[in-house]
């Protein structure tokens, strides 16, 4: 347990010394930008005079505490995190940003445990199914090859082709949005649907993306146990094939890909960034795109640092909880 | 004249190479009658697992059955269905196999494997499974309470102990056993001897116990077969065998048994197994024989023949 416990330290600096580094450029890189954000994406928003401008300038500048100097705002700026406070958004003025966040994640969590999810019962089982007919059958090995060429190809090429294929031949998905505009966000049948429908196209590229790789390394794993000698025992048993596979091969088998499956949910937030933007679905990953196209910097440096942390604390928690749940390293400290 | 059981036949068993086939089992043929415990006895690599793969069809790629008959009861187990052949399994034939360190499925429960391996043959409750399973492990010297562990809560004795307890789950009439001391520390291979030992009065089973220790052969087995390099080269009664072995192979691998009483230096067989993918022509321990005849020996295949009562040689010192 006592190398459990510096593991544990050197885990939480390691989060800490992080966070820190990035609230720090977080905060430094509009800071040191050339020109003035605040005006800049005030000229833009606001129409009509420049004193106007000016005064609301200030006004910001004031509100952001943008009229002291470095150190006084960055201390000012770390207090109000840990308050929770990102500031304000200029967009949608006066919204504080994390309330925009917040509506943003559900979509983000909600599209990445559900395919994530889906996948890995999809992939595992194929591939569970490959393994045991093994490198002799043909039609698995062909699956196989496609897993592989799926595996290797970035994630938002599949959102690019599917985008073109059902958007533009065969029109039969919505191309973007989360649901139909006009429609109340609420928990009625209705609504799901249409949540589910709008889902299809951004839920399958990311499926189609992470499938190959949880088909493949089933596969493997599969081969490897049925090599096992309890297997061959199972076989002398005169257990029936399926029993073997299900009961032996597969129990076995299982337990890393559990363990893929724990560790790809530090993904769920940041994972499909790039889906997002392609079909303007309204996560995170949409959010910060149309922050940054409207140069809401608030926004901008909000949404960035909440990814960052998010990401960085599940990686973090899944770090310090899986040696507490894999047995392999308990048993190792024995 | 006791009834045969099983009944091997030129059995042939190869390993695909890139270069040559392996030929680990090379025309074997031995019989087992009931309730007899046949050893088999040879150095690592002559084939004896590849040999106790074949009778259970269990010989994987790349290796590969070429020939011979496998008469368990006057049917071929190497011809009957698949289906025919699952039933005959662990219900009429079980194993031990060479390393029981891996035999258990390190997921599942003690209770559950053997469990599984009744369940699979017979109708059976809840309540009486578990008595049985208990029963078992007790008839093999470890507590009921073995039943509720994993594997990797049981020290290798223990584990052997469970596939033993596991073996005679269903009374079957043949059972092999593969080398079921060689990957245990002394001791506990001193216990195990004890349990077969003890087991062997009450089993109502044959059993082919396979190992190159000889010492643990001379203390259980009724007959004994001999290997070398994929053949069988001398096969009889055991204590006839020990006491008078005829081939200069058995002779040397029987006076390499340490022995305590006479504090004789262990010698060992002079020299190595030939490479089974190009073995020597004729018999093949002329390399290492020392009494060969040139001429004779390195050119004729000398066959398995009865020289006296119950004792077939495969040598050209005896004709
Ligand atoms: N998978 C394999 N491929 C090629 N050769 C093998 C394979 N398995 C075993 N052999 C060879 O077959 C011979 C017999 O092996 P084995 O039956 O395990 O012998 P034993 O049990 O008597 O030690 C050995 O020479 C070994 O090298
Ligand atoms: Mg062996």
């Amino acid at each position: 347990m006592v190398s459990y416990r510096k593991y544990l330290v050197e885990r939480t600096l390691t989060f800490i010394i992080s966070m820190f580094f990035s609230i720090t450029i977080v905060f430094l890189v509009p800071r040191l930008a050339p020109g003035d954000p605040i005006k800049t994406a005030l000229e833009q928003v606001i129409v009509g005079g420049g004193s106007e401008i000016e005064k609301t300038v200030e006004e910001y500048k004031r509100m952001l505490g943008l009229d002291k100097d470095l150190a006084t705002q960055y201390i000012f700026y770390i207090k109000e995190l840990f308050r929770g406070n990102l500031g304000y958004s200029i967009m949608y003025f006066p919204t504080p940003v994390i309330d925009i966040i917040m509506r943003a994640i559900p979509w983000s969590i909600g599209l990445l445990t559900t395919t994530t999810i889906l996948s890995w019962i999809i992939g595992t089982f194929i591939g569970a199914i490959a393994g045991w007919r093994g490198e002799g059958s043909r039609f698995f090995n062909i699956l196989a090859f496609i897993a592989l060429g799926l595996y290797v190809i970035p994630y938002y090429i599949f959102a690019v082709i599917l985008a073109y294929l059902f958007g533009y031949i065969i029109r039969i998905f919505p191309l973007s949005g989360g649901y139909t505009p006009g429609l109340m966000p609420s928990l009625n049948l209705e609504f799901i649907l249409d949540v589910i429908w709008h889902s299809t196209l951004p839920a399958l590229s990311i499926i189609l993306s992470s499938l190959g790789w949880w088909f493949l390394s089933m596969r493997s794993m599969i081969i490897n146990v049925k090599g096992e000698d309890f297997i061959l025992m199972a076989e002398a048993k005169g257990l029936r094939k399926n029993r073997i596979l299900w009961k032996y091969a597969f129990r076995n088998a299982i337990l890393p890909q559990v363990t893929g499956l724990a560790l790809s949910l530090r993904n769920v937030v940041g994972g499909a960034l790039l889906t997002e933007v392609i079909f303007a679905y309204p996560g995170v990953g949409y959010l910060i795109f149309t922050a940054i196209t409207n140069m809401d910097y608030p926004l901008i440096q909000g949404a960035v640092l909440f990814l960052i942390f998010t990401t960085c604390f599940l990686n973090f928690a899944i770090d310090i909880l899986y040696p507490l749940v894999d047995p392999r390293i308990r048993y190792g400290e024995e | 004249m006791p009834d045969t059981l099983l009944d091997v036949r030129n059995l042939i068993a190869y390993y695909m190479t890139p270069t040559a086939p392996v030929r680990a089992v090379d025309n074997v043929s031995f019989n087992v009658t009931e309730k007899e415990i046949l050893g088999i006895a040879g150095e690592s690599g002559c084939g004896k697992s590849t040999l106790a793969y074949s009778i259970l069809r269990l010989l994987k790629p790349p290796g590969y059955i070429r020939g011979g008959e496998v008469l368990f009861k006057g049917s071929d187990l190497l011809k009957i269905e698949e289906e025919e052949l699952r039933r005959i399994r662990w219900k009429h034939i079980s194993y031990i196999p060479q390393s029981s360190m891996n035999a258990l499925n390190p997921v599942m429960r003690i209770e559950e494997q053997i469990g599984d391996a009744i369940i699979n043959h017979e109708k059976i409750s809840k309540g009486e499974l578990r008595k049985r399973i208990e029963d078992l492990l007790v008839s093999v010297g470890l507590s009921p309470s073995v039943a509720h562990m994993y594997p990797h809560e049981l020290s290798g004795g223990m584990r052997q102990r469970v596939v033993i307890a596991m073996a005679m789950a269903l009374d079957p009439e043949l059972i092999i056993a593969d080398e079921p001391t060689t990957a245990l520390d002394v001791v506990v291979q001193r216990g195990i001897l004890q349990l077969l030992r003890d087991i062997r009065s009450k089993l109502k089973a044959s059993v082919i116990m396979i190992t190159h220790d000889m010492a643990a052969q001379a203390q259980i087995v009724d007959r004994l077969a001999i290997m070398y390099a994929g053949k069988i080269v001398e096969i009889g009664d055991a204590n006839d065998l020990f006491n008078d072995p005829l081939h200069p192979y058995s002779r040397a691998l029987i006076s390499a048994i340490p022995s305590i009483s006479e504090k004789k230096k262990l010698k060992g067989v002079p020299g190595f197994p030939p490479d089974l993918r190009s073995p020597p022509p004729g018999c093949r321990f002329y390399p290492r024989c020392p009494h060969r005849i040139p001429g004779k020996c390195n050119v004729d295949e000398p066959r398995l023949i009865e020289v006296k009562n119950d004792r077939l040689v495969a040598c050209h010192l005896y004709r």
